[in-house]
């Protein structure tokens, strides 16, 4: 049994899995695997952008969407003329010369990863390069291409320790072939100034708490007064920001999506002015 | 003269007085030099012959530069291109080149900052496409009907000028010429003991004095003596770097009263998806969600990058056509709203080819630097100003596209192909067949 990893930790949204895809399909005759994808408008291997959090606290995460080769899979149960099968290897294919051009199976496919040609009346899709591997070849196009090993492929066995760690996070997808490792944590930011000092506070000690799990996390305000709180759960959270003797609680904090608090102002200098001790021994100066 | 002072010349009767040629490989001290343009008894340009060329869309001042190329002065332009796109619709002869693909050929790869250093011999992988001949081949057949065919070839065949190139790399000391032949590649070699090479500045840093750097005061420089002793009233290039908010030729600040019109600051980088102007029309890349943004009335429109909070200040959604516009005209864009940008910004790239619906007015194809500053970096300095500077956005309306209809229809007849863009046929008006 073959099986994909797709590792979005490290996938950088070159799309040269998109290209190389279109590369070895486009106007190239795979039959009896698969007949030529059109010039343009289909996606056997699609990358997509998920912009994430608000200016400046933004992240761009990409997700390359493939055809999951699913071991229950829908296409398979709704095509009339059977001409949709799933190969020893688990590869799932649409037999060119069997389809009848129903346009069932697109509407079944959960992940939108079939595509109808309206020139050749047949529904088509990723083929794993079945018509590569028969040939001798170890990767399909997309994995060959890819440049961070963020696409990997391989006997099931022998991926089996990156596939373990899937388990350990939410699935996104029902049993198939294709395994996503670290999908994007959600997040929580924020800048903490000091609005006398018109000065960001480094080393503020931050914690959020996820009202609803109990979960707490921690980070520490860097060198420009930014806290990153990653693996958010879906709250509501409470953050509490601690700097000297300043207590800052910030509540009912939405974290169904990523968040950017802004700039939170505390003020800590004034403090200082009132003659009471300014730096404790650890802290780092604004100056 | 350099690229960037062509407009200003052909627009100008006084002779072009200027500092340095623009060359980007010139020495250092070239841009101390003075030259003038024409010299005295010399004439002015009347013909101008260039090779791929791409300066509405990568240079400044694009709109100007549609204009001269117009201008009755401009008695003839010749442009040899492989791709029929930009300058070349401005030409009276359009010579077809063919790619790298067509043409047997060595090439040098030994500038700093490349991974490798290396010679490679290529062999054409396809015949010349059409009609279409090499620019070398080009440049000789005007040499023969000029009479100067053996002063430029001097009788060499294609093989004579690689073993030339083999000869003067000094690659002899590393293989023969039949070895090249054979590998069809020379990858240079580090130096064996490469490692006992200290980084960087390690030498200057621990004895100044006995590894000096090449520098006027062999000191790093801060402050330019040079440039304080040539050009003591620049005010926009001082001797140290410095901000300058508002400068003697350049107001393209957010803080001038020009922002009351134009508030957002135009970024333009070098595209992602193309090189420069090249490789604008490659159906594959063109389906990206940054490289191309569909517009509902189904023509691919470049993306203009624009924040939520700027977006909907104007009324506009993603997908959307723009215009992005100043006093120097209107480009076309397809709204791309997001997060990735910061408000007061609005960003779009270089490159893009032009689909001018007003010629020098108004671009459809995204060409932003048609829009771009004239102005070259400062009155000393030839370099060009191209992003960073004052624009507004704003929603297209029914009446612009009426108007625009009206005043150019042939603008809104060429053949469009939604994969690939403005293609060959989109400028070639053919001869209706008598047969």
């Amino acid at each position: 049994m073959k099986a994909f990893v797709v590792d979005l930790s490290i996938c950088n949204g070159c799309y040269c899995c998109q290209i190389a895809c279109k590369d070895e399909h486009v106007a190239n005759d795979w039959t009896p695997y698969a007949r030529p994808q059109p010039d343009h408008g289909q996606f056997w291997i699609k990358v997509d952008e998920r912009v994430r959090g608000t200016v400046p606290k933004v992240k761009v995460s990409y997700f390359p969407q493939l055809c999951r080769h699913c071991s229950d899979a829908a296409c398979i149960a709704v095509c009339k003329p059977n001409a949709i099968y799933r190969r020893e290897d688990g590869l799932v294919i649409i037999d060119p010369l069997k389809c009848t051009g129903c346009k069932l199976c697109p509407d079944a496919c959960s992940y939108d990863r079939i595509y109808f040609n309206d020139s050749l009346n047949i529904a088509q899709k990723c083929t794993g390069c079945a018509h590569l591997l028969d040939d001798g070849w170890d990767l399909p196009r997309c994995v060959d291409a890819c440049p961070t090993d963020a696409l990997r492929f391989g006997d099931e066995s022998e991926l089996r320790d990156l596939i373990r760690k899937e388990e350990a996070i939410k699935p996104v997808c029902g049993p198939g072939l294709v395994h996503y490792l670290n999908l994007p944590e959600k997040f929580v930011a924020g800048t903490v100034y000091d609005p006398i000092e018109k000065e960001v506070i480094i080393g503020a000690a931050c914690i959020l708490e996820d009202k609803v799990s109990g979960s707490i996390l921690t980070a520490e305000t860097d060198s420009f007064g930014d806290f990153w709180f990653h693996g958010v759960g879906d709250g509501p959270c409470a953050l509490t920001i601690k700097k000297n003797q300043n207590v800052k609680v910030i509540e009912d904090i939405r974290t169904r999506e990523d968040i950017n608090l802004g700039d939170i102002p505390m003020p800590v200098s004034a403090q200082r002015f009132r003659g009471q001790s300014p730096h404790p021994p650890n802290s780092q100066s604004q100056d | 003269m350099p690229k960037t002072l062509v407009s200003a010349h052909i627009k100008s009767q006084e002779p072009l007085k200027f500092s340095g040629v623009g060359a980007i490989e010139a020495p250092l001290a070239n841009q101390f030099k003075e030259y003038t343009f024409p010299r005295e008894g010399a004439p002015r340009i009347h013909m101008i012959w260039s090779d791929s060329p791409c300066r509405i869309a990568c240079w400044n001042g694009g709109n100007e530069t549609e204009d001269v190329l117009r201008s009755p002065q401009v008695e003839c332009i010749v442009v040899q291109h492989p791709w029929l796109e930009n300058d070349c619709l401005f030409a009276d002869l359009i010579l077809p080149a063919n790619t790298h693909m067509e043409v047997d050929d060595i090439v040098t790869n030994i500038r700093e900052g490349g991974q490798f250093a290396d010679v490679m011999l290529c062999e054409k992988a396809v015949e010349p496409i059409g009609e279409s001949k090499s620019d070398y081949e080009i440049v000789i057949e005007v040499a023969r009907k000029l009479g100067y065919e053996e002063q430029v070839s001097e009788n060499l065949s294609t093989e004579d000028i690689q073993k030339k190139v083999f000869g003067y790399m000094d690659l002899e000391r590393w293989m023969t010429w039949e070895d090249f032949q054979d590998k069809k590649y020379y990858l240079y070699q580090v130096a064996p003991d490469w490692e006992q090479d200290s980084p960087g500045f390690r030498n200057f840093y621990e004895n100044p004095e006995m590894y000096p750097l090449g520098t006027p005061s062999k000191k790093l420089e801060f402050y330019s003596e040079r440039l304080a002793r040539h050009f003591p009233n620049d005010s926009e290039r001082p001797p140290s770097p410095q901000w300058i908010e508002k400068g003697e030729t350049h107001d393209e600040r957010l803080s001038s009263q020009r922002a009351q019109e134009y508030p957002l600051l135009l970024m333009s980088n070098h595209g992602r998806w193309r090189v420069h102007a090249q490789c604008d029309d490659i159906t594959w890349t063109r389906e990206a969600p940054t490289c191309k943004v569909a517009g509902p009335d189904g023509y691919k429109y470049e993306p203009v990058w624009i924040h939520a909070s700027e977006a909907e200040k104007r009324g506009i959604k993603s997908g959307d056509i723009v215009k992005v516009f100043n006093e120097r005209g209107i480009v076309l864009g397809g709204a791309y709203v997001t997060e990735r940008i910061r408000p007061d910004v609005a960003y779009m790239d270089h490159g893009a080819r032009i689909d001018p619906i007003i010629p020098g007015k108004v671009d459809r194809g995204g060409s932003i630097n048609t829009i771009a500053p004239l102005k070259t970096t400062s009155k000393n300095c030839v370099g060009q100003a191209t992003s960073g500077y004052l624009v507004q956005v704003a929603k297209v309306t029914g009446e612009e596209w009426d108007r625009w209809r009206k005043e150019n229809p042939s603008a809104f007849q060429r053949p469009y192909d939604p994969g690939a863009g403005l293609r060959f046929e989109a400028w070639i008006e053919k001869e209706e067949s008598s047969r």
